[in-house]
């Protein structure tokens, strides 16, 4: 009769959370699977029965990040609807809402090295979330002629990339960087101007 | 030379589990090649060179811990002229340089946690050493734990785990001869 077996509910799901919670507390590279395992309260060699090491664990907790990420984006883009405009914004504010709230998600994601193409599941579930960006994007710039169209996967690129740096700069407590802004503002007016420059919106009167 | 297991040695040893606990094994290339080819004159009865590397292993200072290593390996060794077979000995020196990150030591003091060789025995310990020597970079611990999972005498049996411990350590460069072991009592059983 083994000592421990392996009766913990979800032991899969257990490690992903031990693990965001030591990234979120030390980083991507400062934890190791022992104490993944010490703090989801199994013992280290069960690790491997889900994992085949630190990195296959963090892709994980970056692939359940990007499903509630795109899920977010998803409820923001369709919260903004029927204005076009309302909903773009939208998914860039759940962009730093995101950030704000699941911290470890979003490290795993963005800091830890992982490659969104690690795994299908991980390309695919990223795939989605950058969908409803571009998508929010062509129905932002539906209203142009289609030769007179900036690429939407240009411009939600673009977008993306504000929002991030948002994110990083003033949102997440980078050392040494302040703004008399608040993020959100910061973000909204950022957008604003740079859809006026493309024409996607109306100059403010 | 003094050999007593330290409690406290063994209490720091049974607690090493976070990633500043463990140094890439990159480090230790130059320390360990070297106290490798030392532990091998000395093997062969090479009394200057089991000098040289009580002197570097220093084991009641806590000298360099590739040498402490390598110390180790030589009273462990039955065909070795410094044979001593003494477990607390041979555990106190590997527990020793594991106190120092290096994931060689981390890996053997593991095993013999595992086993309650010259120490208590306690595995989830020992198991954790082991992973943890493996992040170092060390692939054969990887395939070392694989093997304590497929045989079960020490911990439960778990072919899943052995499993994926053993691609873990081939993807770390794990010494193929061991691999090839490890993977036929891991065939033998899963069959």
């Amino acid at each position: 009769m083994p000592k421990r077996g392996y009766h913990h509910g979800n032991l899969r799901q257990a490690l992903v959370e031990a693990a965001l919670s030591l990234i979120e507390a030390k980083g991507p590279t400062g934890f190791t699977l022992s104490e993944a395992a010490k703090t989801a309260g199994v013992t280290p060699a069960a690790v491997y029965r889900h994992f085949e090491g630190r990195e296959d664990l963090i892709a994980e907790a970056a692939r359940q990040g990007y499903e509630i990420f795109a899920d977010l984006m998803q409820f923001a883009f369709d919260k903004g609807q029927p204005s076009a405009l309302a909903s773009f914004e939208a998914t860039g504010r759940a962009y730093l809402a995101f950030a704000r709230k699941y911290p470890g998600h979003y490290i795993a994601m963005f800091e830890s090295g992982i490659s969104v193409n690690r795994t299908p599941e991980l390309a695919a579930v990223a795939t989605r979330a950058r969908g409803v960006m571009e998508h929010a994007a062509a129905e932002l710039s539906k209203h142009i002629p289609p030769e007179k169209r900036p690429p939407a996967s240009m411009f939600s690129a673009h977008i993306w990339a504000m929002s991030h740096g948002v994110v990083e700069l003033y949102a997440r407590n980078s050392p040494g960087t302040q703004s008399p802004f608040a993020p959100e503002d910061l973000l909204e007016s950022g957008i604003g101007v740079y859809l006026r420059g493309l024409g996607l919106i109306a100059p403010d009167q | 030379m003094k050999h007593v297991i330290l409690p406290a040695i063994l209490m720091a040893c049974a607690s090493i589990a976070t990633a500043q606990d463990v140094r890439p094994i990159a480090e230790f290339e130059e320390d360990r090649a070297k106290y490798t080819a030392e532990s091998d004159l000395a093997c062969a009865g090479d009394a200057d060179a089991f000098g040289r590397l009580i002197a570097a292993a220093d084991p009641e200072k806590q000298g360099n811990p590739a040498a402490l290593s390598a110390l180790a390996w030589l009273v462990a060794s039955q065909n070795c002229a410094y044979y001593t077979g003494d477990d607390e000995q041979i555990s106190y020196f590997y527990l020793r340089a594991a106190q120092e990150g290096y994931p060689v030591a981390l890996a053997y003091g593991g095993v013999r946690m595992i086993r309650g060789l010259g120490l208590p025995q306690n595995t989830d310990s020992g198991a954790g050493l082991l992973v943890l020597a493996l992040e170092g970079g060390f692939g054969d611990a990887g395939a070392m734990l694989a093997g304590e999972l497929v045989t079960g005498i020490h911990m439960p049996r778990d072919m899943e785990a052995a499993k994926n411990l053993l691609q873990a350590a081939e993807a770390k460069g794990a010494d193929p001869a061991l691999l090839e072991n490890v993977w036929s009592a891991y065939a033998a059983i899963a069959q």
